[in-house]
């Protein structure tokens, strides 16, 4: 494997010495490019009190191309789908390699707080989310409840 | 002091890697296939349309195969750091914190503009930097430094390439095809591969040697300063331990790689913020794509010419148009146009470098794609002496052949539709054959006009590019 470039061992270093409130982002050992995450749903939004599982893994071009997310604990939400894919800008075309591995988790956990149902990601929970923003925001709060508690 | 030492600017000259010019690529006279007349057999025509498209298509391959390797080896041969051609203590070809694919800027251009102090040197940098390293802790630290960052011996895609000897031209004998099952693409692939994986080895090749001579010398000067034998035996290439001092005390992290540079970086001219020569040779405009509002539509339903690349944006605050200027640091001038590195002393008013001296301006003009580099740089400032102070510089400064790319791209997406209309017609022309009344007969007259009219487009399109030289 290829030696690890310095910047993303002194991101990791960062992210420990100074972590972001509600977020965590830990290297996998076999492979120092892979993090386990978890975000903490943002208070006041559906997803408050839930936790939720994201796999984050940095390209062999970062910080050129963005890193690669996805969620992988299920969520209802208008700009994740199914498979727990991200429809966020800056993880597109939006993407600058000044941004980091802790802005772009800000980024998500800023995503959760504000769901954007007119540049959809999952179809139908978008259209749920226009028709009748209650009962989706309901749903939403039902599978925080559901799927993402922490395991004990 | 105060003398510009030609010597040291002949030599550096002389040590840039000498690459020869690349020859001029032959213009295609026989261009008899794209206009090939109407034939009064559809079908033959139908294949006809499609094999004269590929016919072409490889013959201008062919014919430049060789000279593209021969400028691949050249770009390659353009990135190996020399010691001896140092700029203000940095040099003109990039440490390696990219693979080597990565640098595919126009290394020529670069290299002017940092000798004319247009853009900033690459350093060399530091992992790290504790402010409490004592003087003598530094210049150990710089001592060590490598010329060049450790390469990767053995990369993935490279795995079980042949290389054969890297001496000889030749080596299309290392495709393996004994059995002789392999198709002409394949075959092609594999040349490609197998010279990519050569270049890769010649690079390292290239780099090691001087790396050695670097090291040669260190050790050569650490021997005289021990023995006492007075400074003049000195290698001059190598730098003063206070230009050591003056470099990497008091630099700066740049924020997109995290390394740690002398202060004199470049920076952003909508934000001000830093970036070293390094990370800003990586950034460019974006790859050719559709717009996003073509997004919905089918892949062939798309318009080749609506195909776009946009400027890069800012990396900090994402302005449009990202563009950076260098202000050179007086008081860490040496090297080229300058005194030796090893005569450096601090605050020693050094020799004025002389940027009226446009030889090297001219010969970055006559770059491969005739883009004339000084049209490319706007002049922010001058003082009153009329010399050029700031520049401008974006990405498409050092990669001028951006639009050609683009052009590339769009004209190989128009091939591919038209082989596949091509296709789509003649299925169409076969199914309407077995039907005998009036109707698929007019159908067959109106996809034979189709075709006809695609096949000229497409070739007046092919032969105006060429008309033009």
């Amino acid at each position: 494997m290829a030696s690890l470039p310095k910047r993303i061992i002194k991101e990791t270093e960062r992210l420990v010495s100074d972590p972001v409130p509600g977020i965590t982002a830990e290297p996998h050992d076999d492979n120092l490019r892979y993090f386990s995450v978890t975000i903490e749903g943002p208070e006041g939004s559906p997803y408050e009190h839930g936790i939720f599982d994201l796999e984050l893994f940095l390209p062999d071009d970062y910080p050129m191309e963005s890193p690669k997310v996805r969620f992988l604990t299920k969520i209802y939400h208008p700009n994740i789908d199914r498979l727990g894919r991200i429809c966020l800008d800056v993880l597109k075309t939006n993407w600058s390699p000044a941004l980091q591995i802790r802005t772009v988790l800000l980024s998500i956990q800023a995503l959760l707080a504000s769901p954007n149902p007119n540049d959809p990601l999952a179809n139908d929970v978008a259209e749920d989310w226009i028709k009748n923003e209650t009962g989706a925001i309901a749903t939403a709060k039902e599978w925080t409840q559901k799927y993402a508690q922490a395991k004990e | 002091m105060g003398n510009v030492p030609g010597k040291l600017e002949d030599e550096n000259r002389a040590n840039d890697v000498n690459v020869g010019p690349a020859t001029l690529p032959r213009t295609i006279s026989d261009t008899s296939d794209n206009s090939r007349s109407r034939r009064g057999n559809t079908s033959s025509l139908v294949n006809g349309f499609l094999r004269s498209n590929e016919r072409n298509d490889k013959d201008g391959k062919m014919k430049t195969l060789r000279q593209r390797e021969l400028q691949k080896e050249q770009q390659a041969k353009e990135l190996v750091i020399n010691y001896k051609s140092s700029v203000d203590g940095g040099y003109l070809a990039p440490f390696g914190c990219y693979s080597f694919d990565k640098l595919d800027y126009n290394a020529k251009t670069v290299k002017t503009l940092i000798k004319r102090r247009q853009l900033a040197p690459f350093y060399t940098p530091l992992q790290d930097y504790d402010a409490s390293w004592t003087d003598e802790e530094l210049i150990k630290i710089v001592d060590g430094l490598p010329l060049h960052s450790v390469f990767e011996e053995n990369l993935e895609e490279f795995e079980g390439i042949p290389t054969g000897d890297l001496y000889s031209e030749q080596f299309d004998h290392l495709i393996n095809n004994e059995s002789g099952t392999m198709s002409k693409r394949e075959r092609k692939k594999m040349h490609n591969l197998i010279f990519k994986a050569r270049l890769y080895k010649k690079r390292i090749i290239w780099q090691e040697i001087q790396n050695n001579i670097f090291l040669e010398k260190k050790l050569y000067n650490k021997n005289i300063l021990k023995k006492n034998n007075g400074t003049s035996k000195l290698d001059q290439y190598l730098p003063s331990d206070e230009l050591k001092l003056q470099l990497y005390r008091n630099g700066k992290e740049c924020p997109i790689c995290f390394l740690y540079y002398p202060n004199n970086l470049n920076c952003s001219k909508c934000c001000q913020q830093p970036i070293c020569t390094e990370c800003f040779v990586q950034i460019k405009r974006s790859h050719p794509h559709f717009p996003h509002d073509e997004d919905d539509k089918e892949e062939e339903d798309k318009d080749p010419q609506l195909l776009t690349s946009e400027p890069a944006k800012c990396p900090y605050c994402a302005s449009e148009n990202f563009t950076i200027t260098y202000k050179p640091l007086k008081d860490n001038e040496c090297g080229y146009h300058s005194i030796p590195l090893i005569k450096f002393k601090k605050g020693s008013t050094n020799n004025k470098y002389d940027l009226t001296d446009e030889e090297d301006l001219s010969s970055v003009s006559k770059t491969d794609s005739g883009t004339d580099l000084t049209s490319n740089i706007a002049l922010t400032s001058q003082d009153p002496l009329g010399r050029q102070q700031t520049y401008e510089i974006t990405s498409d400064t050092i990669r001028p052949n951006w639009e050609e790319r683009l052009k590339k791209e769009i004209s190989k997406l128009e091939r591919r539709s038209a082989n596949a209309t091509a296709i789509h017609v003649s299925n169409r022309l076969i199914q309407g054959s077995n039907g005998n009344n009036q109707e698929s007969q007019n159908n067959l007259n109106d996809l034979e006009q189709q075709m006809i009219e695609q096949a000229i487009k497409l070739s007046l399109k092919e032969n105006s590019p060429k008309k033009k030289k």
